[in-house]
């Protein structure tokens, strides 16, 4: 088959059926390429979205992880013979935690990291007194990678009880995990 | 050759070679694509195996089963080298630092089989992780129908949902199957040991319990392999290690091996010590706030030469933990531990005067 292409002032443009072959197929790879391409972008921005519903799924998991761990700390949970009390923390372990993470460090500082991570829990007592124990707050190394980070916070009703007197008060957990923002 | 004819087979080359690379780019696509699912798959795993190492130890006494695709699960943990790590499928997947994991050090399959105990040695510590699967077989070994009291005992808390079996001189394991794992448990007092154990790929327990009316209380544990018992020789020339307390028991058994006992044990003995740090801090914050001349006090601070107080007591127990469990002097440490219990009973029983668990 061949064709007759003519330019603007009607002259007949000479081009044999080689050449026309040869531009059509040329046509159809560049048209390909650009599927190709096109599907490799959307592609790309799906796997994107995927990975960060993953991770949001995953922090998501670490924090109530974390939550978990807090509140069935042995060392500041209410005990009575052995058996402790869920939600209820006593309140001179909570003083003692403090004075243990202050003044040891070393020796504990590894072990809460790597089971709390970049942190902050306080425990806030809102009746009968108004006072507050921060009995974690590591932040790491935020302001030397210069990575923006969020803080989620999750709040626990507890009881605060005083073995020397039997006087429970009420107060509430403030967890803040922080998360590297992506 | 006329022009059309250059043409055509021009046309033929430039369509092949533009075939073969938009071939090679969807082969290659392809390949990386499988290698990213399969990379997908081992983190998903990994993810929930740290899920449920930060979850199912938070509360004890439980056993789970987890299905999983075929995996290789292989764990390390060393205290000479501080290190303690999991590795999926060849690679390593993450650290247990600081959890108390009992496994055999490689595990194949498809079900995964975790338990959790309390380890309270006096007062709770951590809660031990035990992580196995339905090729695991332990036996157990009784002579006669009636089971010897100790194994009866151990029974009594051992998931039933393993795979055990029960050996005696005419009935027990011929054949290894594919990748299962035997280990077998016996107790000091049943020797001479039977001599018909699976040699290969097989490990034996020998747990010799401080005293016959408790055996969970403590004692200690040899580790031989399944060749070793064949060797006959002097039972102290064997891997030992000590254990305290019931969870600590079931560690070894469910690890096998010496080397990774330790390592976890380290590990509890460095959550023990920080533990009484905490609750030498305790005793002092609460000392401020008991009257003085009171029962109380004395109970913590002691009196001069009749009773030691619980402070010196708390005192005397982080100096014998300093050491680690690789280093502890088992005399010394059940006796504070006993020390420790009879103090916090005492203390406990005092209105007014809180102990320390």
């Amino acid at each position: 088959m061949s064709f007759k292409l003519y330019s603007r002032n009607g002259r007949l443009l000479k081009h044999n059926s080689g050449q026309i072959q040869l531009n059509e197929t040329l046509f159809i790879i560049i048209f390909i390429i650009l599927i190709i391409v096109f599907g490799l972008v959307f592609f790309s921005q799906a796997e994107n979205d995927s990975i960060r519903t993953k991770q949001k799924e995953y922090r998501q998991l670490d924090s109530i992880v974390t939550t978990q761990y807090v509140t069935s700390l042995t060392e500041l949970k209410c005990s009575v013979y052995g058996t402790e009390d869920q939600s209820c923390f006593e309140e001179i372990k909570l003083t003692a935690f403090e004075n243990l993470t202050k003044n040891d460090w070393d020796l504990v500082g590894e072990y809460y990291v790597n089971k709390l991570g970049t942190a902050k829990i306080t425990i806030e007592e809102i009746y009968p007194q108004s006072r507050n124990w921060t009995i974690y707050n590591y932040t790491g190394t935020f302001e030397k990678d210069g990575v923006a980070y969020d803080g989620k916070q999750t709040q626990i009703p507890v009881v605060i009880w005083n073995p020397l007197t039997g006087k429970r008060a009420f107060g509430v957990l403030y967890l803040t995990v922080y998360n590297k923002v992506i | 050759m006329n022009k059309a004819q250059l043409a055509m087979s021009f046309n033929w080359i430039f369509v092949l070679i533009v075939g073969i690379v938009f071939l090679t780019f969807f082969f290659s696509l392809i390949a990386s694509q499988s290698k990213v699912s399969d990379q997908k798959v081992s983190a998903t795993i990994a993810k929930q195996f740290q899920t449920i190492l930060g979850t199912t130890t938070q509360k004890a006494g439980t056993f789970k089963t987890y299905s999983t695709p075929k995996i290789e699960l292989s764990f390390y943990c060393d205290a000479n080298q501080a290190m303690s790590r999991y590795s999926l499928n060849g690679k390593i997947a993450g650290y247990t630092t600081h959890d108390v994991l009992f496994s055999p050090s490689n595990l194949k399959g498809t079900k995964l089989y975790t338990w959790t105990q309390e380890w309270a040695y006096p007062y709770q510590v951590t809660n031990f992780l035990y992580v196995t699967n339905k090729l695991h077989m332990f036996i157990f070994y009784s002579p006669n129908e009636v089971l010897p009291a100790d194994l009866e005992n151990l029974l009594k808390i051992f998931p039933t949902n393993l795979t055990i079996f029960m050996m005696n001189d005419t009935h027990y394991p011929t054949k290894r199957l594919n990748n299962n794992l035997y280990t077998y448990v016996f107790f000091k007092n049943q020797q001479p040991l039977p001599d018909i154990i699976l040699t290969e790929k097989s490990k034996v327990i020998i747990i010799e319990p401080n005293k016959s009316s408790n055996i969970f209380d403590s004692g200690k544990v040899y580790f031989l392999s399944g060749n070793d018992l064949k060797l006959n020789r002097d039972l102290d020339s064997f891997n030992n290690s000590y254990y305290f307390g019931a969870a600590s028991l079931f560690g070894a058994i469910f690890v096998g091996e010496k080397q990774q006992y330790d390592c976890n044990m380290e590990k509890a003995f460095t959550r023990l010590l920080m533990l009484n740090k905490m609750y030498q801090y305790r005793t002092t914050e609460a000392l401020k706030y008991i009257p003085s001349f009171s029962n109380c006090q004395y109970l913590y601070n002691g009196t001069s030469s009749l009773q030691t107080g619980l402070s010196q007591l708390l005192d005397d127990f982080s100096d014998t933990l300093e050491g680690g469990f690789l280093n502890i002097d088992a005399v010394k440490f059940k006796k504070l531990v006993l020390d420790l219990r009879n103090k916090n009973n005492r203390i406990s029983s005092e209105g007014g005067c809180p102990g320390i668990y």
